[in-house]
């Protein structure tokens, strides 16, 4: 680091020799340009000099600054044989100096002061009105009491009009030549030297014309004005601070040289005069610039907000859009016009709505409209024709945007293409039916032979019925009474039939859940005889053990009895290797006080491992060969739904059971 | 109502068919009992009634094929008839093997079961009958006299009246007249005769003459 280091030093060694340099030159200036007989200046530039120095430096270094500034007065005064006044001055100048470098540190950023309007105002509270204010109380004891104020006047106005006229034009170029990105455009390098100079020979021909001294300011004076508004309209603070430097100088030389407008024959009067031109000409148009600065990069942030806006838009997965206060469209994003294929011109106040399909437009444009009638922020999921042709679903949403003062400009929304997702859950919920289903029929494709047989039955019946009665009617006599009882027993077993088919059908059936009030009681029964078959087939005997006045409960009959069928099927499986005596089931039913109704299904098999009775009631976990491993799964979950409880317990002597809890109905107060 | 041919055993745990199967089979004239279950028939049956059974295989408590075995170890050859809901090839083959009379499937035509019916009582008569012939006959083998035994086992090997006579330490003669006898007793009127009815009631032929 040493080698940065000792380029700094060296810099900053130049930069003080330069400000003292500087500060010398601009003194041997400020000496010859006291206007006589009482050498008053009008502006005193090493106060600006040094001042801007101090600025732009860190005030490490500023002793060094400003020994090598005051270094020249020093010497002079030193020449002079240091009379009481200087120690006045240069203490002034040092508190004003120091002190408005100090305090502008401390409440302002120096590069960006010019730009805004309340930078400027604080500067010129600070630098133009305040310290040479309090500075001036103090040097104004060099005039004694007799002249105070008129020493206090010069000091004060020749200091002001410094940080006035000359600090600004130094600051501006110090910070353009610091903080410069970029080169400028020689049309503009032209522009300004064209300026510099038509500014120039209007002031030289304003300020150092042979013009009639006498009272008043001859017209001649407000020439330059045009040119200022040009610096500053064109070239914000940095040319308005040059012109008005410009100005100051050639007016300042011009009445030095007992020339121009500004000579009295009372030259304090002039000296005045030519102060409070400079100072009523420099303020409007300093702030005139800050103001157009402000607006002109409050212009640029918007333009690059509004740049960021439309690359982030554009770029954007999401499409979106936005209206204006009367509800027509004025902004469609690249993804959006990208899926439409169409462009924005087509989209367009109320052309978006051509894309959206024909069934779904009544419901958007009524969401659209209402919402932003209301000025409420939105949903609404709709299909929007993509621009291969077919129509695809999207998720859109709006929001109304105000302004700061709550002004309604419009709404902005998005779009998200969710055919995908829609999809998704389509096909989710037809897997789930699926899945439903195939369980039920997985279990009733179980009983299915004993179904065949259980239908068998009454086929039976009504087939030997049905013959028994035709050969007795080949037959003398004729039995009608006998007849008529045959035809009541095959009608029954007709429905005995039909009530097993519609049993079937209902278990096949997807669809809803349907509540109904349920007695448990019965169900067991229906259930027992839908699987007889089953019983018979693999020999098992069901007993029933009933309680007497069971709660209603309210349920889904089909699926409950699904779901007693599903248990009843694993307890006949569980008991597939017991010995022919030791195939009991048992069906019980009894209800808890505590309003809720329990169904029991006991077997006699192995009963439940530890280690698979936490995987008992997981999805596709089965111990048989052609299981599914869902039915246990689908029960609790039917179960659940009834608001009740599934679970299982192995029995104290052998085998399982598993039991349902339901809650009863419960009655509606009148 | 004419005599019924014979009666037919009808055990189906399902009351409507139960129903339905007698009066089909009694529009047929037969005579029909009905038993809810296997064990009801065995508690009630009445071996010397002449007729068949009707059985339901698939009944939980007894299976069809096991009540086969029992009765046939009871000593009763009653023919049994099987009705199935199922109709399943291994179940029909076990029970033809085992010595069913037929095995018929739900729903059953009234032609196939009375077909089958006819077939089994017939069979069950001529069974019957068989029985009787050889219950006669161990009756009338009862009635001969030891020496008139062992002459009627030499006879139905083949052994000539002289031969008999030297094993049996006696004269030609008197042979002739045990046979003579025995032909009496046995109610037969030719050789061929007595050796058919000596085989049907189990006379093992030619024991060697047991000394005197």
């Amino acid at each position: 680091m040493a080698a940065s280091e000792r380029i700094n030093r060296s810099r900053l060694v130049l930069n003080v020799v330069l400000v003292g340099i500087l500060c010398y030159a601009s003194n041997e200036i400020g000496f010859a340009h006291k206007i006589p007989p009482h050498n008053i200046s009008v502006l005193w530039p090493m106060s600006a000099i040094l001042f801007s120095a101090l600025l732009v430096s860190s005030p490490r270094h500023w002793w060094a600054y400003v020994l090598a500034g005051y270094s020249s007065s020093i010497i002079r005064d030193a020449q002079a044989g240091f009379p009481a006044q200087a120690f006045l001055f240069i203490g002034a100048g040092l508190l004003e100096i120091v002190g408005a470098a100090l305090v502008i540190r401390r409440y302002l950023s120096p590069i960006k002061m010019f730009d805004s309007l309340r930078e400027l105002a604080l500067y010129l509270a600070i630098a133009v009105i305040g310290a040479p204010m309090v500075s001036a109380f103090v040097s104004a004891f060099a005039g004694g009491t007799a002249n105070y104020w008129f020493f206090w006047r010069v000091w004060y106005l020749s200091e002001a009009l410094a940080c006035l006229m000359l600090a600004p034009a130094i600051l501006s170029w110090i910070t353009l030549a610091r903080h410069k990105s970029g080169t400028i455009p020689m049309a503009r390098r032209v522009e300004g030297t064209v300026l510099v100079t038509i500014l120039a020979g209007v002031c030289f021909f304003a300020f150092t014309g042979n013009v009639q001294t006498g009272h008043g300011i001859p017209a001649l004076v407000y020439l330059p004005l045009p040119f200022l508004l040009w610096a500053a309209v064109r070239f914000g603070p940095l040319g308005v601070n040059t012109a008005l430097l410009i100005v100051a100088c050639l007016s300042i030389s011009g009445a030095v040289h007992a020339r121009g407008p500004f000579v009295y024959s009372d030259e304090t009067k002039g000296v005045l005069s030519l102060q409070l031109f400079l100072a009523t000409l420099s303020l409007p148009l300093m702030l005139l610039a800050a103001v157009i600065q402000e607006s002109r990069a409050r212009a640029q942030v918007l333009r690059e907000s509004e740049a960021r806006f439309r690359s982030m838009a554009d770029t954007s997965p999401v499409m979106i859009w936005m209206s204006g206060p009367d509800q027509k469209s004025e902004y469609f994003n690249k993804r959006w016009l990208d899926f439409t294929g169409r462009t924005l011109e087509q989209e367009l106040g109320e052309g978006w709505i051509e894309g959206v399909h024909p069934d779904d437009r009544p419901r958007c444009l009524r969401i659209y409209h209402e919402s932003l009638d209301a000025r409420k922020p939105f949903e609404m999921e709709y299909r929007l024709r993509h621009k291969d042709g077919h129509y695809r679903w999207v998720f859109g949403c709006g929001v109304p945007r105000f302004m700061p003062d709550g002004s309604f400009v419009g709404y902005i929304g998005s779009c998200l293409d969710i055919a995908e997702r829609k999809d998704a859950e389509l096909q989710l919920q037809e897997q789930r039916a699926e899945v439903t289903h195939l369980s039920r029929v997985a279990v009733v494709g179980e009983l299915s032979g004993a179904v065949a047989h259980e239908l068998n039955q009454p086929l039976t019946a009504i087939l030997s019925n049905a013959q028994a009665a035709q050969r007795r009617l080949a037959q003398e006599p004729i039995d009608l009474d006998e007849i008529r009882d045959i035809l009541t027993d095959i009608v029954n077993e007709d429905k005995r039939a039909g009530e097993i088919i519609r049993r079937l059908r209902a278990l096949l059936k997807k669809g809803e859940m349907q509540l109904q009030p349920l007695s448990l009681n019965e169900l067991a029964n229906d259930t027992v005889m839908l699987a007889h078959g089953d019983f018979v087939s693999r020999g098992i005997v069901v007993s029933t053990k009933l309680a007497a006045d069971l709660p209603v409960v309210r349920g889904d009959r089909v699926q409950l009895q699904q779901v007693l069928l599903n248990l009843i099927s694993n307890a006949c499986d569980a008991m597939r290797d017991n010995a022919p005596s030791e195939r009991r089931l048992e069906i019980a039913t009894h209800s808890n006080g505590s309003g809720t109704v329990e169904v029991a299904v006991t077997d006699e098999g192995p009963g439940i491992a530890p280690e698979a009775r936490d995987r008992l009631f997981e999805p596709f976990v089965t111990t048989k060969k052609e299981g599914l491993g869902l039915g246990l799964t689908i029960c609790r979950t039917i179960v659940k739904a009834h608001g009740g409880r599934l679970w299982s317990d192995n029995n104290p002597v052998r085998g399982a059971a598993f039991y349902v809890s339901l809650p009863t109905l419960v009655r509606d107060p009148i | 109502m004419r005599n019924p041919i014979a009666t037919v055993f009808v055990i189906d745990d399902d009351a409507a068919i139960r129903k339905s199967l007698a009066r089909l089979l009694q529009s047929a004239h037969f005579d029909v009992r009905s038993f809810a279950s296997p064990w009801e028939f065995l508690e009630q049956h009445n071996p010397a009634t002449p007729g068949c059974i009707l059985l339901d295989v698939s009944m939980p408590e007894l299976n069809g094929l096991d009540l086969q075995q029992s009765l046939a170890k009871q000593g009763c050859d009653r023919p049994i008839i099987f009705l199935t809901g199922h109709g399943d090839i291994p179940m029909s083959v076990q029970a033809m093997k085992a010595g069913a009379s037929d095995f018929l499937t739900k729903p059953v035509e009234d032609h196939l079961l009375l077909a089958a019916i006819q077939v089994a009582v017939e069979k069950d008569r001529q069974s019957r009958a068989a029985r009787a012939e050889v219950q006669a006959i161990e009756s009338r083998l009862a009635t001969l006299t030891p020496r008139e035994r062992e002459v009627l086992e030499q006879v139905v090997s083949g052994k000539l009246n002289k031969q008999i006579a030297s094993d049996l330490g006696t004269v030609e003669k008197t042979i002739k007249v045990h046979r003579g006898r025995v032909m009496e007793k046995m109610e037969v009127n030719s050789l061929a005769d007595l050796v058919r009815v000596a085989a049907l009631a189990g006379v093992s032929p030619g024991r060697p003459p047991s000394p005197r």
